[in-house]
């Protein structure tokens, strides 16, 4: 027996060298579950210097289109244990205590003649790095919007996506005077400060459609007392007719090249869609049915226009090619679906989805015909999709009164925009505006 | 949760078990073992046959091994909680999506550094696995010393399930 012990004690020793030699072994392990929630963010109050303060409070700015976005949760400054405001200052214990993925701080200093210098950096807390730092001068009424461009960097830096909170929104308002309505077209900045009127009018607005590159407006007005289309520039407000034919004129909807719209007309004695071209004002119907066919919308690649018809008895998204061929029904839940766009990636729909008189921004997801209500009020209307396609914005109404609000698009976040003056109708959001950026 | 473990060097505790097994069989050893018994086992324990000669009955080796692979489990099971429990799985997350980081830990189960094996294609939920594990440091490890060695570099496959 005692040459087997031997023997074995041999072994072992060869065991061990054998089992020596770690890069051979790595275990695997599963991680399925998780938190689902948004990305935790502290942002720390910018610091400044001088007795002036700053008309915009930019970290709040900041804090509040993040959290908008649906993609991150802002941590409460309650549970801060310090407040950096320079890099120096900065100790990501502190950060790792609170459970921050990542840390947003900045300072805001008065520079010469009402200018402001803007400094921020973005650090990710668990791998102890900066991850952008960026230095602004602006004048005081330029905050706001390097807010939004601080906020679109850091949603850039940490989801890998373009952020669109430098993009803007543009709506409808009504207000009443003491004998009639008064109409406003408005554009404003993606969380609603900083209205712009681009027309008044006493007559009702519908309809506004951003052109691909953000420079034109195309919407319906009653200015002449029936429903005429227009297209509008919105830097130096320069407009023209674009379709005034017997009937109506409505439902713009501009190709991806921007060379076509696709529009409403019932000159030929129904409500049909065409297609006009933008070169020369031709004409091209699409749909010939004894219904009401509008409310089209482009497919991303411009290959197929949804829209809404009745055709089925009720109204209903339908699809079909950019010439009008092979038209399909899309929507077949609930008792009324209209006001159809398609996402940037054209992977889904957002439309407005009713069922017993409650009316919800909804999304149709293409391939599975799955329809996911996103809200809770009932009386929501034109959801248009943010340009990177997180977000839909739309109408709803509060006390009585038209609002509008955001929502991301998983569900999840819902926000009311700031409050507008009057009721406020027919939200759509712009495309990306590629604008030199202040500096 | 599932741990799997890779070992290139199986080949050859196979064959020195084998011939273990055998050089006590034909010393007419009481217990009688058949390589194959040893087969399942023995990826994971190597280490814990270096208790003494004392034990090394081939019995004694197999409860042994058996005790280090469920202790490995055990470890794995918490590993995968706590990391978990530090995971916030990014919006828009899909079925489907899957990344694997590779994690090294220091001794004491501070996670030293989380690399990017293999990338979802989505930078929000690889850095939301990466941050999940640094997170979740000091990650637990086994008592015994000699097993510690088994997590000091781990795979850690992100791959959620659920309602997105």
């Amino acid at each position: 027996m005692k040459a087997v012990q031997q023997l074995t004690k041999l072994m072992v020793v060869v065991l061990l060298v054998a089992y020596a030699t770690p890069a051979s072994a790595i275990l695997t392990i599963e991680i399925t579950q998780g938190v689902d929630g948004g990305l935790p963010i502290a942002i720390v109050p910018f610091g400044g210097a001088g007795k002036e303060r700053p008309p915009q409070d930019v970290a709040a700015v900041i804090e509040a289109d993040l959290a908008r976005s649906g993609r991150f949760t802002a941590l409460d400054k309650k549970v801060f244990v310090a407040r950096p405001t320079d890099d120096k200052q900065v100790i990501f214990k502190d950060w790792r205590i609170v459970k921050a993925e990542a840390l947003v701080i900045g300072n805001v200093q008065p520079v010469a003649q009402g200018r402001w210098q803007v400094e921020f950096r973005l650090y990710d807390i668990y791998k102890e790095k900066q991850l952008a730092g960026y230095s602004y001068v602006v004048a005081g009424d330029r905050l706001r919007a390097v807010a939004h461009q601080i906020s679109d960097i850091i949603y850039e830096k940490l989801t890998g996506e373009p952020g669109v909170f430098s993009t803007r929104i543009a709506y409808v308002t009504r207000e009443r005077d003491a004998k009639r309505f008064l109409y406003k077209l408005q554009i404003a900045d993606s969380d609603g400060y900083n209205p712009v009127t681009v027309l008044n009018s006493v007559e009702p607005l519908l309809s506004p459609a951003w052109s691909p590159d953000g420079m034109r407006l195309a919407y319906v007005s009653f200015e002449q007392r029936r429903p005429i289309l227009y297209m509008q520039n919105v830097v130096h407000g320069s407009r023209s007719r674009i379709a005034e034919f017997n009937g109506i004129n409505s439902a713009p909807a501009w190709s991806p090249d921007g060379t076509k719209l696709a529009l409403t007309l019932s000159r030929d004695g129904n409500p049909e869609i065409y297609v006009m071209q933008m070169s020369d004002n031709s004409l091209t119907r699409l749909t010939n049915n004894p219904a009401i066919d509008t409310e089209p919308s482009w497919s991303p690649d411009s290959k197929e226009i949804v829209f809404t018809s009745d055709r089925g008895g009720k109204p209903q998204i339908y699809r079909m090619r950019a010439d009008g061929s092979n038209v399909e029904r899309v929507t077949f839940e609930g008792d009324y679906n209209a006001r159809a766009s398609y996402s940037p990636d054209g992977k889904m729909l957002t439309l407005v989805s009713g069922a017993q008189g409650r009316y919800h921004a909804a999304l149709l997801h293409l391939q599975s015909a799955v329809l996911q209500v996103l809200t809770d009020t009932t009386l929501d209307e034109s959801p248009s999709f943010a340009p990177n396609g997180r977000m839909i914005l739309y109408a709803t109404e509060r006390g009585g009164r038209g609002v509008l609000a955001s929502v991301s698009s998983d569900g999840r976040v819902r926000q009311l925009l700031k409050l507008q003056e009057g009721d406020v109708r027919e939200p759509a959001w712009s495309p990306f505006i590629h604008t030199t950026p202040t500096n | 949760m599932k741990i799997s473990s890779k070992f290139m060097d199986k080949k050859i505790l196979l064959t020195v078990l084998g011939i273990a097994a055998l050089a006590l069989a034909a010393c007419g050893g009481s217990e009688s073992v058949k390589p194959g018994i040893e087969d399942k086992s023995v990826g994971i324990d190597a280490a814990g046959t270096g208790t003494g000669a004392s034990d090394m009955s081939a019995k004694g080796k197999t409860e042994q091994t058996a005790r280090a692979k469920s202790e490995q489990a055990r470890i794995g099971s918490l590993i995968r909680q706590k990391v978990e429990r530090n995971w916030v799985r990014p919006a828009g997350w899909t079925r489907g999506m899957e990344c694997m980081v590779r994690v090294r830990l220091a001794p004491t189960g501070e996670v030293m550094q989380v690399e990017i094996a293999r990338s979802s294609g989505s930078p929000a939920f690889d850095r939301s696995a990466q941050t999940a594990v640094y997170k979740a440091s000091p990650l637990p490890l086994p008592k015994d010393k000699r097993l510690i060695e088994d997590f000091r570099e781990l795979e850690l496959r992100f791959r959620p399930e659920g309602q997105a």
